[in-house]
């Protein structure tokens, strides 16, 4: 693979990208308040913090209405003046006292009920009820544990049940687990590598072992911050390799592409992958913590890790679905994009290298989206007949908050540029 | 006619980031390389010079194993000083040094930052085996060094720029300002503690050497090894040597007939607040009784002290507060180097007007003590180190069976593993103490946590203000109303929100407090600086019968 062959297929692939961009702005969502809040809060940065701090803090506040009431006249009062007019009037509502309350108790409502079901979904019924609904259109879903931070073993061991419990939905037609690394122990932190690397492998070997033993469910270890990448994929390797089964594809790990260094991981796996014997998933991401990535390194003086513009990344993305496409005898491949650009490369790479009709590959294959924010693509892909896969995150709003503010903060910034539910 | 001054382009010395494996590997390979050099005797050194006793007169040892001696140190005496203190009296180098410009004597801290990064991780190495710190903690010391070398080499002569750019000039008068150590034999004593050994002995000690004293520097008998490379790193920036002496020896034989020396002009102090008041009688009295005896040649202003002492520093978790952030928080500000830092946190304010937050935030708290990892703080897996010495472990026992004779009840005691030989405790957190309790109220300087429950933010104020003491303060809270409350009245040097209230950076948060935290000093900021310094004003008329002299 030369760095010409990807700007061949990109150009080759330009006709299907925008004949899927045309598809999509069909299908997209109609106009709801999310969509419209959203839109609001990406025109104005400090209107979208306000609104983000609002959203963050409010599981804390304990359904209590009041509260929520104060708090929204705190974060909103400096800011009155960037509402465009009949905003501006509803606001001034939240000055009466009685009906401040019941305006906090929709507020409430709405986020909880209208806002957050956009990005998250709420326990294991919903999922499943999902995973028959997408089921028609060959298309699966992974589930994902949304959750606090893991601050101590007890806590740890909650989420590993929570996997091993999900591993088990095997029959109900969910296959794919999401496992997060700083889950697997609560010190998971470079700065006690080896002691994190040891804690992490014992744990994740026996979900592993379980996962394929057990219950035959896929496992795909997720990517979090940069700082806990080497680890992460240290103890994967590790576990893996010690997990030389013929036949065992059931493991994954997650690539970043907007990360500078990003191919190497992908060399890695396929080497770790060859020596074992037996494929290796790969979920090939964009990344989706942009901004905290710039600020750790600008605050610490370190260099940035991450690619500062989009075009960039989506060329590295580009880059590493071929360079994994050509080692399709060792990479189960899952492209996780909702850029029809994107996608439509990975398409005529498939094209180009015979792979659309091989059954063995097509049936480990899958294009990846959100849940919520990724219908769009999805029902283009299924009307391709393509297979997707979607990333279904589960909890309640306190459990979901780091998730839904970095969604936000995705879908309102011009920096953050994963994926855009409001694509203009 | 405006001038423009340009502020100094400063930039924090990067820290390593552990997540890289050959940095891993490099610090592991000094690590085990370091031991080899343990054991010698190390000298005093007056102008460059190594100084032996006859005596070892004390050993440091590693504090997480008692049985390994860092260095074996000749201890210096009286005599010792008297002849550091005749070699500058004595020294024509010590005046030039004195009347040059803080231009003139930047480019020495840049030199001797420049060593430290040479050293960098055989520094970090010893700091971790002779203070007991892990690695991520020592790699900060060093850093911080460095950061204060680099900053008031900078804000030095930006000082003296901006003093002399903002005088009115006119046409035949031309003003000028100098900034002077106020004496023509300018001394200051440097006293420094163990558990910053790095940058809060360079600190001090080279602000005092660019502000044109000459500094004589006594580590703690607890950090002198490292000490003994600090001056090092020091006379190899090729400074003139006798403007620096390293007195290594017990304080209160040797730091005392320093602190008291007729002859000496300034004291800096880092360490209790005990020693820190006596120190300020002892200066106070020494400027009313003493500086009449004195030559006028040798006469200066005063006898000035630069002093950093104790915290009981306080955190508030407000009701609305992120608790995976606060609990994160409170934990590396409470027990990050065994609590042994003075902007440690050790009293927890939580603010639960029954929403449970109280029993949340302990709770996994407790767990997350009851999960750290205590052992040899050269090991990559150790979370937690020991203490100091014996001393500082029965001072801990003895505020423990305090706090549970004045009602205390102990919430968590960390697992210390058995088969250590060192100054290990149990990192504690305790609830029911009362506010007034001398358990809430001392500073332990260690591994030990109060936890109050009030129904206000207010009340948590007030608590929080509630003591002698105003070094740092944390608030953990989104209530913008509430913050601005505590931006207001909580009552220290050093307010942190929504992050830890330990590890100020220099820079950023120049460091220092209130009350009987201090005399008001800010360590890492450029108006420090200004506590070594006197202007001198000078105006000279420039016209001669009509025409102005260029």
């Amino acid at each position: 693979m030369t760095e010409n062959d990807v700007v061949l297929l990109e150009e080759k692939s330009k006709p299907m990208a925008e004949s899927l961009e045309r598809v999509m702005r069909e299908l997209k969502p109609t106009m709801s308040l999310t969509i419209m809040l959203l839109r609001l809060a990406g025109k104005d940065k400090k209107l979208r913090s306000k609104l983000l701090e609002f959203i963050d803090v409010m599981p804390s506040l304990g359904g209590n209405r009041k509260k929520i009431r104060n708090h929204f006249r705190m974060y909103m009062d400096e800011h009155r003046h960037r509402f465009p007019v009949p905003y501006k009037q509803m606001l001034n509502v939240m000055n009466i006292p009685v009906v401040s309350l019941w305006c906090a108790g929709v507020m409430e409502w709405v986020i909880k009920n209208k806002f957050a079901p956009h990005f998250i979904i709420k326990d294991k019924d919903e999922l499943f009820e999902l995973s028959s609904l997408y089921s028609a259109d060959n298309c699966g879903v992974m589930a994902d544990f949304l959750g606090e931070k893991v601050l101590t073993k007890k806590e740890s061991e909650q989420f590993i049940r929570k996997y091993q419990e999900a591993m088990g939905w095997v029959d109900r037609g969910i296959v794919h687990v999401s496992v997060k690394p700083s889950s697997l122990y609560p010190f998971f932190e470079p700065e006690h590598y080896s002691l994190a690397k040891r804690e992490a492998e014992v744990t994740l070997y026996g979900m592993f072992v379980s996962a394929f033993m057990q219950y035959n469910s896929r496992v795909t270890l997720d990517a979090e911050h940069y700082a806990l990448r080497d680890l992460t994929e240290d103890v994967f390797c590790q576990v893996v390799s010690e997990l030389k089964i013929s036949g065992c594809d059931n493991f994954g790990i997650a690539v970043q592409a907007y990360l500078k260094d990003s191919m190497g991981s992908a060399e890695r796996f396929v080497g770790v992958a060859k020596k074992r014997g037996a494929p290796l998933m790969v979920r090939l991401v964009k990344g989706a913590y942009w901004d905290t990535e710039v600020e750790i390194a600008n605050q610490n003086g370190w260099s940035v890790p991450v690619f500062e513009n989009k075009e960039e990344t989506d060329r590295n993305f580009n880059r590493i679905a071929l360079y994994l496409l050509e080692n399709s005898d060792y990479i189960r491949f899952y492209p996780a994009t909702h850029n029809p650009k994107s996608i439509a490369f990975v398409y005529t790479a498939m094209n180009e290298l015979g792979l659309l009709n091989n059954n063995e590959f097509m049936n480990n294959f899958a294009y990846q989206v959100l849940y919520g924010l990724g219908e769009s693509p999805r029902k283009a892909l299924a009307q391709m007949h393509l297979p997707t896969l979607v990333y279904a995150p589960m909890g309640n709003l306190m459990e979901g908050m780091s998730y839904f503010a970095r969604r936000i903060l995705e879908n309102t910034s011009n920096e953050g540029f994963l994926f855009t539910l409001v694509d203009e | 006619m405006s001038q423009t001054i340009e502020i100094p382009d400063f930039k924090n010395e990067p820290l390593f980031d552990f997540s890289k494996e050959e940095i891993r590997r490099d610090i592991n390979n000094t690590l085990e390389g370091a031991e080899s050099i343990f054991g010698f005797r190390f000298p005093a050194i007056i102008s460059g010079i190594d100084t032996y006793g006859v005596d070892i007169s004390f050993k440091t040892r590693n504090p997480a194993d008692i049985d390994q001696v860092i260095g074996n140190f000749y201890g210096t005496t009286e005599k010792d000083v008297d002849n550091a203190i005749s070699v500058i009296l004595g020294s024509r180098e010590v005046s030039e040094w004195a009347q040059s410009s803080m231009k003139e004597r930047a480019p020495y801290l840049k030199k001797i930052a420049n060593n430290f990064r040479e050293m960098r991780h055989f520094l970090t190495a010893l700091v971790v085996y002779e203070e007991g710190k892990i690695r991520t903690e020592a790699d900060a010391d060093v850093c911080e060094a460095i950061d204060f070398l680099e900053y008031y080499s900078e804000y030095g002569p930006f000082l003296e720029e901006l003093n002399n750019k903002t005088l009115l000039n006119f046409p035949g008068q031309r003003n000028e300002a100098r900034y002077l150590p106020g004496s023509p034999v300018p001394i200051f004593v440097s006293i420094q503690p163990w558990n910053f050994p790095v940058a809060i002995s360079v600190g001090p000690t080279c602000a005092a050497l660019l502000a044109g004293y000459s500094v004589i520097y006594k580590p703690s008998v607890y950090s002198s090894v490292v000490g003994y490379y600090i001056a090092k790193c020091i006379y190899d920036s090729g400074i003139p040597p006798d403007v620096f002496h390293f007195l290594p020896g017990s304080g209160r034989v040797v730091g005392k007939y320093l602190i008291d020396h007729p002859r000496v002009t300034g004291v800096a102090f880092t360490g209790s607040t005990d020693v820190g008041s006596s120190i300020e009688k002892s200066v106070f009295d020494f400027n009313r009784e003493h500086i009449k005896s004195l030559s006028p040649a040798l006469r200066f202003k005063k006898k000035v002290a630069a002093l950093e002492t104790g915290g009981k520093n306080a955190i508030i978790v407000d009701s609305d507060a992120d608790v995976d952030q606060a609990v994160v928080g409170v934990y590396k500000s409470s027990f990050g180097y065994s609590g042994q830092k003075c902007s440690a946190c050790s009293r927890l304010i939580i603010v639960d007007s029954g929403t449970r937050l109280y029993d949340a935030v302990l709770s996994r708290l407790s767990e997350r003590i009851a999960d750290t990892k205590i052992g040899m703080p050269k090991d990559e897996a150790t979370q937690m180190g020991p203490l100091i010495n014996k001393s500082a472990v029965n001072n801990f026992y003895s505020y423990l069976n305090l706090a549970e004779a004045e009602g205390g009840r102990i919430l968590v005691r960390g697992n210390v593993p058995a088969y250590l030989n060192g100054y290990f405790v149990e990192p504690v957190i305790v609830a029911n103490v009362g506010a007034n309790s001398r358990f809430a109220q001392e500073e332990i300087f260690a591994p030990a946590l109060a936890v109050f429950k009030v129904s206000t933010f207010g009340d948590a104020l007030m608590l929080a203000n509630n003591t002698e003491f105003g070094l740092t303060g944390g608030v953990y809270s989104r209530n913008p109303v509430n913050i601005q409350m505590a931006k207001k009245y909580f009552n220290v040097g050093n307010l942190y929100i929504n992050q830890k209230c330990t590890g100020a950076i220099v820079g950023r948060q120049p460091f220092g407090g209130f009350k009987m935290s201090g005399n008001g000093t800010k360590a890492g900021g450029w108006d420090y600086l200004l506590n070594f310094l006197y202007r001198k004003n000078i105006s000279e008329d420039t016209m001669r019968h009509g025409a102005v002299l260029e």
